[in-house]
């Protein structure tokens, strides 16, 4: 396989920090639009994505090629989108607790609903998926990964890849189409 | 909805356009953020030959507990044997000095007698 990142990988790996500058040149924008669609949030977006290049240059050494870069990048994001899902839900779930305990909620004073067009409906479709499918959807979808590809990233078989996109695309179909005759 | 429309919505949705000083500098901010926590890439210091030592002090370490485990019951059951004997050994006693016991018409004195 040929990777055309293996040059300034090696220099980055000889603790050149250009070389390193350079690969996050070449793939900050990749890496910023899954860390935003994995969380809808462009503050957590950028925060992710500069603990993903942080993450990487420490491990640059476990590194051995295996993969392409990208690919290897790519799984160290979704593995940082992942993590900071579940201390997102939790400290969701301990502000709802929270709220519930202090402020006991009163009646609701009419629907939050507005008239969101449809991409903000798809973007909460997205992100109401569960984190494992919305990922599935967004390396196949999005960034064209094959579902091999997507597999070696998220570190899972080809079939359980395919199982996430097919349950995210009726999920998806179902809330949008409910959403839409709501509207 | 079809998948083809769905996948045509999923697609169309855009990402927030950042200023081009943003993708400029953005490098910079990682490079300054690794030199204030400096941790150089990780070098191989992992190191196979230790990992197959300590698997190999494991496996002795099962094998000689599961022999000691296989030899507890021997050790037990040798020293139940013994304790079998010396009890069929006081009964037969028992059994001979009953048997004296009820030939000899002074037999309390004779059962006294062979008290040690």
């Amino acid at each position: 396989m040929c990777d055309p990142d293996e040059a300034l990988v090696l220099q980055s790996q000889s603790g050149d920090p250009a070389a390193f500058a350079e690969l996050i040149q070449k793939h900050q924008r990749m890496i910023h639009s899954l860390t935003y669609r994995m969380t809808g949030s462009l503050a957590d977006a950028e925060d992710l994505a500069q603990e993903t290049f942080i993450n990487a240059y420490r491990q640059l050494g476990s590194y051995r090629g295996a993969a392409k870069f990208s690919t290897w990048l790519y799984r160290i994001a979704i593995n940082a989108c992942l993590t900071w899902r579940r201390r997102e839900t939790l400290r969701r779930q301990m502000a709802a607790k929270w709220a519930e305990t202090n402020h006991p909620p009163q009646a609701a004073g009419g629907s939050q609903e507005s008239s969101h067009g449809w991409s903000e409906r798809m973007q909460e479709a997205l992100l109401k998926l569960p984190a494992k499918q919305r990922a599935a959807v967004m390396l196949t979808l999005y960034d064209g990964l094959n579902h091999a590809e997507a597999a070696e990233v998220l570190s899972c078989s080809e079939t359980t890849i395919s199982w996430r996109v097919f349950a995210a695309r009726r999920k998806l179909k179902r809330w949008l189409t409910a959403g839409g005759e709501r509207e | 909805m079809k998948d083809f429309d769905l996948e045509s919505k999923v697609k169309a949705l855009r990402v927030p356009e950042r200023e081009e000083d943003y993708w400029q500098t953005f490098p910079d901010r990682v490079m300054k953020e690794l030199r204030r926590a400096p941790e150089r890439p990780a070098r191989r210091v992992f190191m196979p030959g230790l990992m197959w030592c300590a698997r190999l002090a494991l496996a002795c370490a099962m094998l000689g507990f599961c022999l000691w485990q296989s030899r507890m019951p021997a050790t037990l059951s040798h020293a139940l044997r013994k304790d079998e004997q010396e009890l069929r050994q006081s009964v037969e006693r028992i059994h001979d000095n009953l048997g004296r016991l009820m030939q000899d018409e002074h037999g309390l004195d004779k059962l006294v007698e062979d008290q040690p």
